[in-house]
Protein backbone atom coordinates (compact mmCIF):
# COMPACT_ATOMS: atom_id res chain seq x y z
CA UNK A 1 0.00 0.00 0.00
CA UNK A 2 1.49 3.52 -0.56
CA UNK A 3 -0.23 6.38 -0.07
CA UNK A 4 -0.13 10.19 -1.04
CA UNK A 5 -0.30 11.38 2.46
CA UNK A 6 -1.18 15.24 1.85
CA UNK A 7 -4.33 13.74 0.83
CA UNK A 8 -4.91 11.10 3.02
CA UNK A 9 -8.48 11.14 4.36
CA UNK A 10 -9.08 9.81 7.83
CA UNK A 11 -11.70 11.72 9.52
CA UNK A 12 -12.22 10.72 13.17
CA UNK A 13 -15.20 8.21 14.10
CA UNK A 14 -13.90 5.85 11.29
CA UNK A 15 -12.61 3.02 12.82
CA UNK A 16 -11.71 0.00 10.96
CA UNK A 17 -9.77 0.23 8.34
CA UNK A 18 -12.65 -1.15 6.04
CA UNK A 19 -14.33 2.09 6.58
CA UNK A 20 -12.06 4.04 4.84
CA UNK A 21 -11.36 5.41 1.78
CA UNK A 22 -8.20 3.73 0.53
CA UNK A 23 -6.74 4.45 -3.04
CA UNK A 24 -5.28 1.63 -5.48
CA UNK A 25 -2.32 0.79 -5.14
CA UNK A 26 -0.20 -2.67 -6.43
CA UNK A 27 2.94 -4.50 -6.06
CA UNK A 28 2.98 -5.55 -9.88
CA UNK A 29 4.81 -9.27 -10.17
CA UNK A 30 8.03 -7.44 -11.30
CA UNK A 31 7.72 -5.62 -8.33
CA UNK A 32 7.42 -8.52 -5.55
CA UNK A 33 9.98 -10.52 -7.61
CA UNK A 34 12.29 -7.12 -6.70
CA UNK A 35 11.23 -7.57 -2.96
CA UNK A 36 11.80 -11.60 -3.09
CA UNK A 37 15.34 -10.73 -4.93
CA UNK A 38 15.87 -8.74 -1.57
CA UNK A 39 14.43 -10.97 0.94
CA UNK A 40 14.79 -13.98 0.54
CA UNK A 41 16.70 -14.52 -2.18
CA UNK A 42 20.15 -12.60 -2.95
CA UNK A 43 19.45 -10.48 -5.67
CA UNK A 44 22.01 -7.17 -5.32
CA UNK A 45 21.07 -4.62 -2.88
CA UNK A 46 18.57 -2.24 -4.41
CA UNK A 47 20.04 1.30 -3.09
CA UNK A 48 18.57 3.91 -5.32
CA UNK A 49 14.83 3.79 -6.40
CA UNK A 50 12.64 6.39 -8.39
CA UNK A 51 9.71 8.07 -8.04
CA UNK A 52 7.90 8.68 -11.08
CA UNK A 53 4.30 10.19 -11.73
CA UNK A 54 1.89 8.53 -14.02
CA UNK A 55 -1.11 10.11 -16.22
CA UNK A 56 -2.52 6.50 -16.99
CA UNK A 57 -5.17 4.01 -16.09
CA UNK A 58 -6.73 6.11 -13.79
CA UNK A 59 -7.03 8.12 -10.54
CA UNK A 60 -8.68 5.27 -8.95
CA UNK A 61 -6.90 2.32 -10.60
CA UNK A 62 -3.82 0.63 -11.20
CA UNK A 63 -2.11 -2.03 -13.26
CA UNK A 64 -3.17 -5.30 -13.06
CA UNK A 65 -0.83 -7.63 -11.29
CA UNK A 66 0.52 -9.10 -14.52
CA UNK A 67 1.27 -5.74 -15.57
CA UNK A 68 4.54 -3.93 -15.77
CA UNK A 69 6.61 -0.69 -17.14
CA UNK A 70 4.89 -0.68 -20.67
CA UNK A 71 1.69 -0.54 -19.16
CA UNK A 72 2.33 2.64 -17.57
CA UNK A 73 2.70 6.02 -18.91
CA UNK A 74 4.92 8.49 -16.99
CA UNK A 75 4.25 11.93 -17.44
CA UNK A 76 6.60 14.26 -19.17
CA UNK A 77 4.86 18.15 -18.26
CA UNK A 78 7.39 20.43 -18.52
CA UNK A 79 10.78 20.49 -16.20
CA UNK A 80 9.38 17.36 -14.80
CA UNK A 81 11.84 14.40 -13.50
CA UNK A 82 11.91 11.32 -11.49
CA UNK A 83 13.22 11.66 -7.70
CA UNK A 84 15.59 9.44 -6.51
CA UNK A 85 14.99 7.78 -3.02
CA UNK A 86 18.13 6.67 -0.99
CA UNK A 87 17.24 3.35 0.61
CA UNK A 88 19.27 5.25 4.05
CA UNK A 89 16.95 7.61 3.58
CA UNK A 90 13.54 6.07 4.08
CA UNK A 91 11.67 6.59 8.14
CA UNK A 92 12.08 4.81 10.96
CA UNK A 93 9.83 1.51 10.80
CA UNK A 94 6.62 1.25 12.18
CA UNK A 95 3.16 0.05 12.97
CA UNK A 96 0.86 0.27 10.01
CA UNK A 97 -2.89 1.38 11.00
CA UNK A 98 -3.32 -0.40 14.36
CA UNK A 99 -1.32 -4.15 14.10
CA UNK A 100 -2.32 -4.00 10.43
CA UNK A 101 1.30 -4.35 9.26
CA UNK A 102 4.07 -2.59 9.35
CA UNK A 103 5.49 0.46 7.39
CA UNK A 104 7.89 3.04 6.41
CA UNK A 105 7.64 6.83 4.71
CA UNK A 106 9.95 8.89 2.73
CA UNK A 107 10.29 12.46 3.45
CA UNK A 108 8.42 14.64 1.29
CA UNK A 109 9.59 14.69 -2.20
CA UNK A 110 8.83 17.66 -4.02
CA UNK A 111 8.36 17.39 -8.37
CA UNK A 112 10.06 20.22 -10.85
CA UNK A 113 7.48 23.29 -10.97
CA UNK A 114 5.59 22.99 -13.88
CA UNK A 115 6.89 25.02 -16.77
CA UNK A 116 5.12 25.83 -19.95
CA UNK A 117 2.91 22.34 -20.22
CA UNK A 118 1.19 20.67 -18.03
CA UNK A 119 -0.22 16.99 -17.19
CA UNK A 120 -3.25 15.62 -15.16
CA UNK A 121 -1.38 13.34 -12.65
CA UNK A 122 -3.41 10.11 -11.45
CA UNK A 123 -0.73 9.10 -9.02
CA UNK A 124 2.80 7.82 -8.76
CA UNK A 125 4.84 4.62 -8.56
CA UNK A 126 8.01 3.64 -7.96
CA UNK A 127 11.05 2.49 -10.30
CA UNK A 128 13.62 0.47 -9.98
CA UNK A 129 16.46 2.51 -12.14
CA UNK A 130 16.23 5.94 -14.22
CA UNK A 131 14.99 5.44 -16.33
CA UNK A 132 12.75 2.77 -14.94
CA UNK A 133 12.95 -1.13 -15.76
CA UNK A 134 10.65 -2.41 -14.07
CA UNK A 135 7.71 -1.44 -11.73
CA UNK A 136 7.93 -1.79 -8.01
CA UNK A 137 4.87 -0.15 -7.17
CA UNK A 138 1.96 1.62 -8.64
CA UNK A 139 -0.41 3.49 -6.48
CA UNK A 140 -3.62 6.37 -6.79
CA UNK A 141 -3.42 9.50 -4.43
CA UNK A 142 -5.35 8.48 -1.42
CA UNK A 143 -8.11 10.84 -2.27
CA UNK A 144 -8.25 9.29 -5.65
CA UNK A 145 -8.51 12.22 -7.37
CA UNK A 146 -6.24 13.23 -10.20
CA UNK A 147 -4.01 15.92 -9.98
CA UNK A 148 -4.42 18.51 -13.05
CA UNK A 149 -1.13 20.50 -12.89
CA UNK A 150 -0.95 24.06 -14.46
CA UNK A 151 2.13 25.90 -15.04
CA UNK A 152 3.77 26.90 -12.02
CA UNK A 153 2.33 24.44 -10.04
CA UNK A 154 4.41 22.30 -7.65
CA UNK A 155 3.17 18.09 -6.47
CA UNK A 156 4.12 17.26 -3.67
CA UNK A 157 4.01 13.32 -2.77
CA UNK A 158 4.99 11.90 0.62
CA UNK A 159 5.26 8.00 0.04
CA UNK A 160 4.55 5.14 1.92
CA UNK A 161 5.81 1.55 1.42
CA UNK A 162 3.71 -0.65 4.25
CA UNK A 163 3.63 -4.78 3.94
CA UNK A 164 0.41 -6.35 5.59
CA UNK A 165 0.66 -8.68 8.63
CA UNK B 1 10.95 10.06 -21.07
CA UNK B 2 13.21 10.38 -23.58
CA UNK B 3 16.91 9.99 -23.76
CA UNK B 4 18.01 12.71 -24.97
CA UNK B 5 16.31 15.05 -22.39
CA UNK B 6 19.11 16.31 -20.14
CA UNK B 7 18.52 15.52 -16.46
CA UNK B 8 19.85 17.98 -14.07
CA UNK B 9 20.48 18.44 -10.69
CA UNK B 10 19.81 20.94 -7.88
CA UNK B 11 22.55 21.17 -5.24
CA UNK B 12 20.97 24.00 -3.49
CA UNK B 13 20.34 22.07 -0.11
CA UNK B 14 17.65 25.05 1.04
CA UNK B 15 15.81 24.04 -2.48
CA UNK B 16 12.38 22.02 -1.81
CA UNK B 17 13.02 20.45 -5.02
CA UNK B 18 13.43 16.12 -3.94
CA UNK B 19 14.03 16.29 -0.42
CA UNK B 20 14.92 19.03 1.38
CA UNK B 21 18.43 18.85 1.73
CA UNK B 22 19.07 16.44 -0.76
CA UNK B 23 19.60 17.00 -4.68
CA UNK B 24 16.16 16.99 -6.10
CA UNK B 25 15.86 16.28 -10.30
CA UNK B 26 14.81 18.27 -12.96
CA UNK B 27 14.82 18.73 -16.89
CA UNK B 28 14.60 21.89 -18.88
CA UNK B 29 14.93 24.60 -16.68
CA UNK B 30 12.82 27.87 -15.10
CA UNK B 31 11.23 30.47 -17.30
CA UNK B 32 11.48 34.35 -16.86
CA UNK B 33 8.30 34.40 -15.97
CA UNK B 34 8.46 32.18 -13.36
CA UNK B 35 11.55 34.03 -11.84
CA UNK B 36 9.48 36.65 -11.58
CA UNK B 37 6.80 34.56 -9.67
CA UNK B 38 9.29 33.02 -7.94
CA UNK B 39 11.20 36.12 -6.51
CA UNK B 40 9.06 39.42 -8.07
CA UNK B 41 12.13 40.09 -9.84
CA UNK B 42 11.06 42.00 -13.11
CA UNK B 43 11.57 39.36 -16.38
CA UNK B 44 13.32 42.58 -18.25
CA UNK B 45 16.32 42.84 -15.91
CA UNK B 46 17.12 39.22 -15.61
CA UNK B 47 20.38 38.01 -17.48
CA UNK B 48 20.32 35.12 -20.14
CA UNK B 49 22.11 32.96 -17.70
CA UNK B 50 19.90 33.24 -14.93
CA UNK B 51 17.07 31.25 -16.30
CA UNK B 52 16.43 28.79 -19.32
CA UNK B 53 17.93 25.03 -19.34
CA UNK B 54 19.89 23.77 -16.64
CA UNK B 55 18.36 26.32 -14.13
CA UNK B 56 15.99 25.23 -11.22
CA UNK B 57 12.99 25.61 -11.53
CA UNK B 58 12.06 25.40 -7.88
CA UNK B 59 15.08 27.97 -6.92
CA UNK B 60 16.15 29.45 -9.99
CA UNK B 61 19.89 28.17 -9.61
CA UNK B 62 21.73 26.90 -11.55
CA UNK B 63 21.93 23.16 -11.59
CA UNK B 64 24.21 20.21 -12.86
CA UNK B 65 23.61 17.79 -15.57
CA UNK B 66 23.34 14.44 -14.54
CA UNK B 67 24.24 11.19 -16.86
CA UNK B 68 21.13 9.76 -17.93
Amino acid sequence: MLEHLRHRYEPDGLATPAERLFDAAIFPDEGLDIFLGQFPKDTTRLTTSYLCLFTSQTASTVITHAQALANVTETTYTSYARQAMATATWGALSEYSTTLGRQTTYPQITFPTVGATGATINGFFIGDATPPTKVVAQANFTDVTAVPLLTNDVIKVTPTVALLH
Amino acid sequence: MSKQITVYRCENPACSLGTVGSPGLFTGGITADQITVLTGKPAEHLGASEHGDGVCPNCATPGKPEKE
